[in-house]
């Protein structure tokens, strides 16, 4: 009997494509955002808002001027179990758009959006939008290649998330609490989530919002140009570009 | 419920590991499964029973006497506020002070740690 010490992840397989994803995606400067929730809380919503808002110079920018700056070109990958609904309302609004199906599969993997790459005009946009299989599980084991997680949760879906699903907001680089307007009509309680998100995650903003009444997106909007402005004043490698 | 195609992963990185070793009958495979890695160890090893015989291997059979050995890893917190060390439940606060600002660590485990074959 021999004892074979072998400590290999076992989604190495996985990583090994989305550190490959990451790097192509990062070659052409493209900000890749992995969009996970439950099912229902308004991803593909949100996706639409955001598009429209910031893909167009002039909607960009609010009364006050947050959110402004140049129009921002978007293209998606849409997870789904089996339908093309989701990919059908991105395409309305004429950004490039590919639909995975995972025919049942609880969450992307780095290899899906490999193979989606193939299929989507990808290298002039400048953000990248990956919207996940609702479920807010899984999807976080999985790597993809993205730049940064987004989880959207809904009012509807109550405070307890974070405690229910501790890795998702844990790993979270921005939280999007969506549908703030049926806040009156619910007991959902801010204080309680905003306490457990703080828990599990000190770092990452939590952006009230919602997609149907418009209210909190400039706010969004404007982290996403942040985050690429970021982004594109590094070096592929990650390293910040020196300033003279 | 993706623990099926995890199992597939983990016996053919096993298997080559086996060839590569010379071994033709492996008889434990050891898994480390943290408490958050969305994968559930029942159900992991479940799956290894039901398939470890029907994948294709380099030796035929070389996981028919395999059992799956599954090592959970609790996901550690630490008080911010009082330095408190505690494995995290289901509440989000220190059990010490009470204060809710946690570092994690670990409960994101997933892989295989060793395995015994002849």
């Amino acid at each position: 009997m021999t004892e074979i010490k072998l400590v290999s992840k076992v989604l190495k397989a996985n990583d090994q494509i989305a550190a490959e994803n990451r790097q192509l995606l990062s070659g052409a400067s493209v900000l890749v955002i992995n969009l996970m929730s439950s099912p229902g809380s308004g991803k593909t919503t949100i996706l639409e808002r955001t598009i429209e808002r910031a893909g167009s110079s002039k909607a960009a920018a609010t009364p006050a001027g947050v959110g402004a700056g140049p129009a921002l070109r978007f293209a998606v990958v849409e997870g789904d179990l089996f339908t093309t609904r989701d990919a059908e309302r991105i395409d309305r609004l004429g950004a490039p758009v590919v639909q995975v199906n995972t025919e049942g599969g609880c969450h992307l993997d780095a290899q899906m959006v490999r193979a989606a790459l193939e299929d989507l005009a990808w290298r002039d946009a400048d953000i990248l939008a990956v919207e996940n299989v609702g479920n807010l599980v899984c999807p976080a084991a999985w790597d993809l290649g993205e730049d940064l997680r987004v989880l959207v949760v809904s009012i509807a879906e109550g405070h307890d998330k974070p405690a229910k699903y501790p890795r998702m907001f844990r790993e979270a680089h921005a939280i999007l609490l969506n549908k703030i307007d049926l806040l009156p009509m619910t007991d959902f309680s801010v204080r309680e989530f905003e306490k457990d998100v703080r828990a599990l995650n000190a770092e990452a903003p939590i952006f009230y919002l919602s997609a149907r009444t418009g209210a909190g997106l400039a706010d969004w909007v404007s982290w996403l140009r942040s985050k690429l402005a970021e982004k594109r004043h590094r070096r592929p490698d990650g390293a910040p570009v020196q300033e003279d | 419920m993706h623990e099926l195609s995890l199992v597939y992963e983990i016996l053919r990185t096993v298997d080559a590991a086996a060839r590569e070793n010379q071994l033709s009958r492996v008889t434990r495979v050891g898994v480390v499964v943290g408490k958050m890695s969305s994968v559930l160890p029942d159900s992991l090893t479940f799956s290894f029973d039901a398939v470890k015989n029907e994948v294709p291997t380099w030796t035929p059979g070389v996981f028919t006497e395999a059992r799956l050995e599954v090592e959970t890893r609790d996901v550690e917190a630490h008080c911010r506020l009082c330095g408190h060390l505690f494995v995290l439940g289901p509440d989000l606060a220190c059990p010490k002070c009470g204060a809710a600002t946690l570092d994690l660590a670990g409960g994101t485990e997933l892989y295989i740690d060793s395995f015994d074959g002849e």
